[in-house]
């Protein structure tokens, strides 16, 4: 005979679906440990409500009262600090945005240069690029005027493939460095404040 | 335990106007839930007094993160949550005995030796409850003294309903042990 050893906490608990209960019942009818185990089971829930639950010393009102009294002065957040507290909530995911969107800017651009110095790519399209607003133009012409005035009107051309090399290379790299630090800095504040909320400060072993 | 949807939709009007700042809202949470939340953390801990200030604190921790509570899980249990761990916080920092003098008696009609006999009862069940290990104990409180179901157990204390379920058959069977010259049927 199997017995419903196992199912009868959960049973005496009225935890188990019909059909679980229904099985449990069948056997119960024919299997006297198992009657037994549960009797036990109802026994012991008796016995422990022997036990008296917390004389309470204080009425209601009174107790609550004394909680009013030791709630702390500060006012709940405004809207204007709510709004900043979701802002800071959303902080990492406009960060990363941020990040994937100059990202993907400067593959393009450089993607685009590539196919330029090569000679290659779509000839309209190329010069559709090549002719359309650059981020890059009106510094470029601030440069070669400040140059000029002081008479160095050619040393422009040779800087330019150096400088926008290096600036090229050093942007995305100090951005993806800003990006990992702004994000981590978030990660440490959120865990920081986390750990001080009230469900996990305290543990269940 | 049943709760009417009315119950229900009151206490999450009271809990939203909490959230905004109405004190007298919150009062009427601390009223509604004060017994439960005593009786928790005096079933972890044994000690009345301790009790009523432990309780005290779990409301003002409540009170400082109520605007991080969502509906999605019961006010009750995340109220038993911080119970429960500020039940845990008082018992390492008091470390309190059992008093058998605090365990009064439910029927003053009985004669003068029965009344010894249930006091003494009583204090052997306080005194079993409470050498349990803490996390079968507050399992054991919440299904036994509160009435929760498995999932509200496993929602409070944040465990499984397979953790809820071996932890409570762990602490029966520790207490059939300990209470069993107090049980009629024996195991």
């Amino acid at each position: 005979m199997n017995h419903v050893v196992k199912q009868l906490p959960a049973y005496h608990d009225g935890e188990l679906g019909a059909r679980a209960a229904q099985a449990v019942e069948a056997h119960l009818a024919q299997c006297e440990a198992c009657r037994i185990e549960l009797a036990s089971l109802a026994d012991l829930s008796t016995l422990l409500q022997v036990a008296d639950p917390a004389p309470l010393g204080l009425s209601d009102d009174v107790f609550a009262a004394q909680v009013a009294l030791r709630l702390p002065r500060d006012e709940v957040q405004t809207v204007s600090e709510r709004t900043l507290a979701w802002s800071w909530r959303l902080a990492p995911v406009g960060i990363v945005v941020t990040w994937a969107f100059v990202q993907t800017t400067a593959i393009v651009a450089l993607v685009v240069q590539l196919l330029m110095a090569a000679g290659m790519g779509n000839p309209a399209l190329l010069a559709l690029v090549a002719s359309g607003p650059s981020l890059r133009e009106p510094s470029a012409n601030l440069a070669n005027q400040l140059l000029g005035s002081v008479g160095l009107s050619d040393a422009w051309g040779t800087l330019q493939p150096v400088i926008s090399s290096t600036w090229a290379l050093l942007v995305p790299v100090l951005f993806s460095g800003l990006t990992a630090v702004a994000i981590l800095s978030w990660v440490a504040v959120w865990w920081s404040s986390h750990l001080s909320s009230p469900v996990h400060s305290g543990q269940i072993g | 335990m049943t709760v009417s949807a009315a119950a229900v939709t009151d206490e999450r009007l009271l809990i939203k106007r909490a959230q905004d700042g109405d004190r007298g809202a919150f009062a009427d949470l601390v009223r509604q839930h004060r017994t439960g939340v005593v009786n928790v953390i005096y079933r972890m801990c044994g000690d009345a007094a301790l009790a009523e200030d432990a309780a005290q604190e779990c409301f003002i921790r409540a009170w400082e993160h109520l605007h991080r509570y969502r509906p999605r899980s019961a006010f009750r249990n995340w109220l038993y949550r911080i119970a429960t761990n500020c039940a845990l916080t008082e018992l390492r920092r008091a470390k309190t005995e059992v008093d058998a003098d605090d365990v009064q008696l439910r029927d003053e009609r009985q004669g003068p030796e029965a009344r010894l006999e249930q006091l003494e009862r009583a204090a052997a069940v306080q005194s079993a409850v409470l050498s349990l290990p803490e996390a079968s104990r507050s399992a054991l409180v919440l299904r036994e003294y509160e009435g929760l179901s498995y999932r509200d157990i496993a929602e409070t204390l944040g465990i499984p309903v397979g953790t809820v379920m071996s932890r409570l058959n762990y602490a029966r069977r520790l207490l059939r042990s300990a209470l069993a010259e107090y049980m009629e049927v024996a195991s």
